[in-house]
């Protein structure tokens, strides 16, 4: 039997030992909260307390002065080559400094006589190289490349290699085989690209049939070939490289890899396989789906030396090493901080050199296709740099939107010191399961913890009410010291301001312009006549498509809700007399548009509703009224690519102009790329630091400088727009439009023209009359007033219950604040 | 003897710390910081004093919420408790079949919310089973969700989710009761009625206590069916306290947030005090 002083005792001591056991496990708890939530501020684990450094380290180097195109890089030993339009060049200090360089060839200049260009050359790794020389040979219908092959070697002597390819090489892109062409010998084809030189001297290239040669480097004739996989998505050959035993074929979606020795594929490749698919989804059709969303991937570039067992490879992530037959692939350096995470920036070619430093040579393209330029960037190791800078710049926007990728890549580069980290609280994973209210009380608990983002992209955010919450900071002095440098549409960026401070600023917006006849333009001033103009129009025009453009009148409410929004909620209060002025107008344009009697669009594969004609972009303006499929259109204008068309049509059609679509004196404009900077940012100076990069040229130019689907806003700074036009106003030049009308699609020749100084000043000062921000950011209202108002129109709902239901909605909401 | 009893005392200290500290760390501490942020701005945390009292008592949709929410307590906690004590004292009579009933019962507390929000649309909807029965029948449909209806389809929702709870509870304390006094009762020539009134409902006093906090409680609970269906503005009739703080939350409003939980707290807090004062005095 226990003693009642025993079992005291035990009573105590179990008392004790569940105290402990609760405090144990609940600090516990803490440390695993802690781990679960990695900071750039923490050692990587492995490291505990202490700082980890080794890392590439990004510099800019040196390029020849050219304007020309450069097609190479190449090396050999320690001496860098680069080959462009305008010659060539070595570099002995690994990129630093650039000398031009002579290729001596006696029989290159004999062959450039005869009418031979030279291509690219190519070098292998003990200093032999390739000079290809090419020209076009039309024979008949058909037109093929012959290509000669002068082989340099180290010590200067050279020798032309004759390579017989299979005739079908000829007529791969006519599709039209010579009669013959397979038993004549004299028949054959010549071009290979890709070249590489193999460790004994001999060659291998792909021909345009994307079949793989083995060439004898002394006969020319061809010892082996790889014919495409049958089973492949795609057999465009991406990349070709060699190492002293294996061969490496890449195409978008897979990699194949060949034993030298045997010549036989090697099956050992799940790793380099599924690098090279990047977590792209093959569809049952074969389509492949790449992350991005389309069906373009990212573009990888492919290097070896030869003399290596390692392949590397280099992409908008980062830079990648592969040793054939390994189970993974080894990142060598993530692309956060350097040019390779820019979006404009192409990595054209590179190199890897004895010391496994790297150097890129990448391009930009700018406004078209023969303005490129070119940067040499190089990635050198160094052990003492840290691996990630210790401080964090948190940038926060509810969606996730390539706006600030670029500002992100060029801010980085700059500011090597602090480790940009970006977040967005809506992405393509979470669409459907978060919604703006779940993400923004998500950042609000972030914030409210000393844990929230010190700049916030805020599109589709109530701005006000951060503002009044005195979450954002002001930031008039970062506008001022950007004032000077540019042309800044001050009424734009300083929209979001109170008492002469500015909390918020639009890095991009967009405006309501309407194109058409100027007869009936200048009798639209406000909603009212814009719908006395349609209705009217409709009348005399019974039979035409749509008079607005639109018949989706979804699409429609984009421009009128922007010119009306600003009008619903006046000091806190909804103002139902313009709200039922909006319903009851909508409802005589949609009447007016759908009044041709024509059967409603029909849905596409892609779900959406298409017109009988063409959807016009942007880059189309005015292109639906040449077509006859509409009197007038209106847009929301947020790039600059189709104003050469529109310069084009006024010129061919003078009674044709355009203006920006206001509501008596209240002209909206959609405000875009918001950056507000947060009060309770631990790193103001560098927060207000990026806000310059959103506004500085840089940026401000690579806004402007995307198309329509890839369109981030028109620039605040229109110092970029005149330099985008300076050398050309008023030129004309040759151009394509496309366009399907019913099952017909057309290509035409048109021409377009830049717009003249005076056209741009007009551009301009439509620009500057823009003076509020509309509604478009406060999507309840948005939502209670859009929605409820298509309910109307579109016939669901009567005047009275859709306008009922609008006011309940509106009426909680605006009672709320 | 004392230096007895005071050890008694510390080794019931020591059992009770474990849940004080937990209660202390994720109940009590976390209110004391909303009481305080009730007295301070949103996010500068500056000194407002009873500002945001005042913005709280005079703002309309707080107003509405506090009306719908005093409304849907009125309807729905004496028909609960009502429905379940009868479903109680029925299944108490039929001791065979009850134990199977029971599980019945509790089955709606078991099935997840988003299932419930699920079912919801697919029977309420414009184009749902119920809209559908009507229209079979020859009667218009109903906006069940966008009309004054929506209240009841909450009120319905509640009363089905936490019968069958109640139902336990009640069952817990007529089992408390001690079959005798009905034999004796019985004996005596009282009726059914009489016993009930007589005999089963001042014994159940104490339960009915626990039943009503309870069932208070879980009124609040139903926010989340009604947030899943409606979404941050369902309509009027069901817009609920939960909805505005939920609102206020998004909005980064936490002064007031925090001011409208303070009153929320000492408003229920009084009324359960009443209540534990009223079934004393009894």
């Amino acid at each position: 039997m226990i003693g009642l002083r025993t079992r005291k005792r035990f009573s105590r001591v179990l008392a004790v030992l569940l105290c402990m056991a609760l405090l144990f496990a609940m600090a516990g708890c803490g440390q695993k909260a802690q781990e679960s939530q990695p900071s750039a501020l923490e050692p990587e684990a492995g490291n505990a307390g202490t700082e980890v450094t080794g890392r590439y380290v990004e510099t800019r180097l040196g390029l020849p002065d050219t304007d020309g195109y450069l097609w190479r890089l190449s090396q050999v030993d320690s001496t860098l080559y680069l080959q462009g339009k305008d010659g060539f060049w070595k570099s002995e200090d690994d990129g630093q400094s650039w000398q031009d360089y002579t290729l001596e060839s006696p029989l290159m200049k004999e062959m450039e006589a005869e009418g031979f260009a030279l291509g690219n050359v190519v070098f292998g790794g003990d200093g032999t190289r390739i000079l290809p020389m090419s020209e076009g040979v039309e024979d008949g219908e058909l037109f093929y490349t012959h290509t000669r092959y002068i082989i340099v070697d180290r010590d200067g002597g050279e020798r032309e290699l004759e390579v017989r390819l299979p005739a079908s090489e000829l007529y791969v892109f006519s599709g039209q085989p010579m009669d013959g062409a397979e038993e004549d010998p004299e028949v054959y084809g010549t071009d290979l690209n890709r070249l590489a030189i193999l460790s004994d001297g001999s060659l291998v290239g792909t021909g345009l049939s994307n079949v793989v040669y083995h060439v004898d480097q002394n006969t020319g004739e061809v010892l082996h070939t790889i014919e495409p996989d049958p089973q492949a998505n795609d057999s465009w050959v991406m990349g070709m490289a060699v190492t002293p035993t294996t061969l490496l074929v890449t195409t978008q979606t897979a990699a194949r890899l060949f034993d030298l020795e045997t010549w036989e594929e090697r099956q050992d490749t799940d790793a380099i396989n599924e690098f090279i698919l990047g977590g792209a989804e093959i569809k049952d059709d074969g389509t492949v789906m790449f992350p991005s969303g389309g069906e373009n991937r990212r573009y990888i570039q492919l290097y070896s030396d030869g003399l290596e067992e390692a392949y590397y490879f280099v992409d908008s992530n980062g830079l990648y090493r592969y040793m054939p037959g390994g189970v993974s692939i080894e990142q060598l350096m993530d692309s956060t901080m350097t040019t390779l995470s820019m979006q404009n920036m192409s990595a054209n070619y590179f190199i890897v050199n004895k010391a496994h430093n790297f150097r890129v040579l990448f391009s930009a393209r700018g406004d078209s296709s023969e303005d490129v330029t070119y940067d040499l960037f190089g990635y050198d190791y160094d052990e003492d740099a840290l691996l990630k800078p210790a401080e964090e710049l948190k940038i926060y926007s509810l969606y996730e939107t390539e706006a600030l990728s670029q500002a992100i890549a060029v801010y980085q580069r700059e500011h090597k010191d602090i480790l940009v980290t970006y977040q967005a609280g809506i992405t393509p994973d979470n669409m459907g399961a978060v919604t703006v209210s779940d993400a923004l009380r998500q950042l609000n608990t972030e914030i409210m913890a000393d844990k929230g983002p010190d700049l916030i992209l805020m599109d589709n955010m109530p701005i006000e009410n951060y503002q009044n919450k005195g979450l954002l900071m002001d930031v008039t002095d970062v506008l001022e010291a950007a004032a000077g440098e540019g042309e800044l549409l001050r009424n734009i960026t300083d929209v979001y301001n109170e008492d002469g401070k500015i909390f918020a600023v639009p890095t991009a917006f967009s405006m309501p312009v309407i194109i058409g006849d100027r007869a009936y333009l200048d009798k639209i001033t406000d909603i009212d006549s814009l719908a006395d103009t349609v209705e009217e129009l409709r009348a005399g025009n019974k039979e035409i498509n749509s008079i607005t453009g639109y018949r989706l009148y979804g699409w429609m409410m984009g421009c009128t809700a922007g010119m009306m929004g600003p009008t619903w909620v006046k000091n806190g209060e909804a103002d139902w007399d313009n709200i039922e002025r909006y319903f009851d107008n909508m409802k005589r344009m949609y009447d007016a548009d759908n009044g041709s009697g024509k059967p409603d669009p029909e849905m596409g594969e892609d779900g959406v509703q298409h017109l009988e004609a063409a959807i016009w972009q942007d880059a189309d303006m005015g292109f639906g009224i040449i077509l006859g499929e509409s009197l007038m259109e209106l847009r929301s204008l947020q790039n600059l690519e189709g104003i050469p068309m529109l310069m084009n049509i006024m010129d061919e059609h003078p009674e044709i102009t355009y203006k920006l679509l206001g509501n008596e004196d209240v002209f909206s404009f959609d405000p875009m790329s918001i950056i507000g900077v947060s009060a309770k940012s631990k790193h103001p100076e560098e927060a207000k630091a990026f806000l310059k990069t959103m506004l500085s040229e840089e940026i401000q130019k690579y806004n402007l400088n995307q198309n329509t689907w890839s369109s981030i806003g028109l620039p605040v700074d229109f110092s970029v727009v005149r330099e985008k036009y300076e050398d050309k106003l008023g030129e004309t030049f040759a151009a394509e439009r496309y366009s399907n009308v019913g099952e017909d699609f057309k290509v035409e020749n048109v021409t377009k023209r830049y717009p003249t100084a005076e056209e741009l000043e007009e551009l301009l000062g439509m620009m500057k009359q823009l003076n509020t921000a509309d509604l478009t950011q406060d999507s309840e209202i948005n939502d209670a007033v859009c929605f409820n108002c298509y309910t109307y129109f579109s016939g669901e709902k009567t005047k009275e219950e859709a306008m009922q239901k609008a006011r309940e909605e509106l009426d909680l909401y605006l009672a709320e604040s | 003897m004392r230096r007895r009893i005071k050890g008694e005392r510390w080794t019931g200290l020591l059992f009770l710390l474990p849940s004080l500290v937990g209660v202390l760390a994720f109940v009590l501490i976390p209110f004391l910081d909303v009481i305080r942020r009730s007295f301070l701005s949103a996010v500068t945390e500056e000194w407002v004093g009873l500002k945001s009292y005042r913005d709280v008592l005079e703002n309309p949709a707080f107003r509405l919420a506090c009306w719908n929410t005093l409304r849907f307590s009125a309807v729905c906690l004496p028909a609960l408790l009502g429905l379940s004590l009868f479903v109680g004292v029925v299944l108490q009579e039929k001791s065979r079949l009850g134990d199977g009933l029971k599980t019945a019962f509790l089955f709606p507390m078991a099935i997840p919310v988003a299932s419930i929000a699920l079912v919801w649309r697919v029977l309420f909807d414009k184009q749902g089973v119920i809209n559908g029965i009507l229209h079979s029948l020859g009667l218009s449909a109903i906006d069940w969700m966008g009309s004054s209806m929506a209240f009841w389809v909450l009120v319905g929702s509640y009363l089905w989710k936490n019968l069958g709870y109640d139902v336990v509870l009640w069952l817990a304390g007529l089992s408390g009761i001690s079959t005798a006094i009905y034999e004796a009762a019985r004996i005596d020539g009282a009726g059914e009625w009489t016993i009930f009134r007589r005999i089963t409902l001042p014994c159940l006093m104490p339960t009915l206590f626990t039943v009503s906090v309870l069932s208070i409680l879980n009124s609040f609970k139903v926010f989340r069916e009604a947030y899943l269906v409606a979404g941050d503005y369902p309509h009027r009739s069901m817009y609920l306290l939960q909805h505005i703080f939920n609102n206020w939350f998004r909005d980064l409003s936490f002064d007031r947030m925090a001011a409208g939980a303070v009153m929320t707290a000492i408003v229920i807090l009084c009324l359960i005090g009443l209540l534990r004062k009223g079934f004393d005095r009894e």
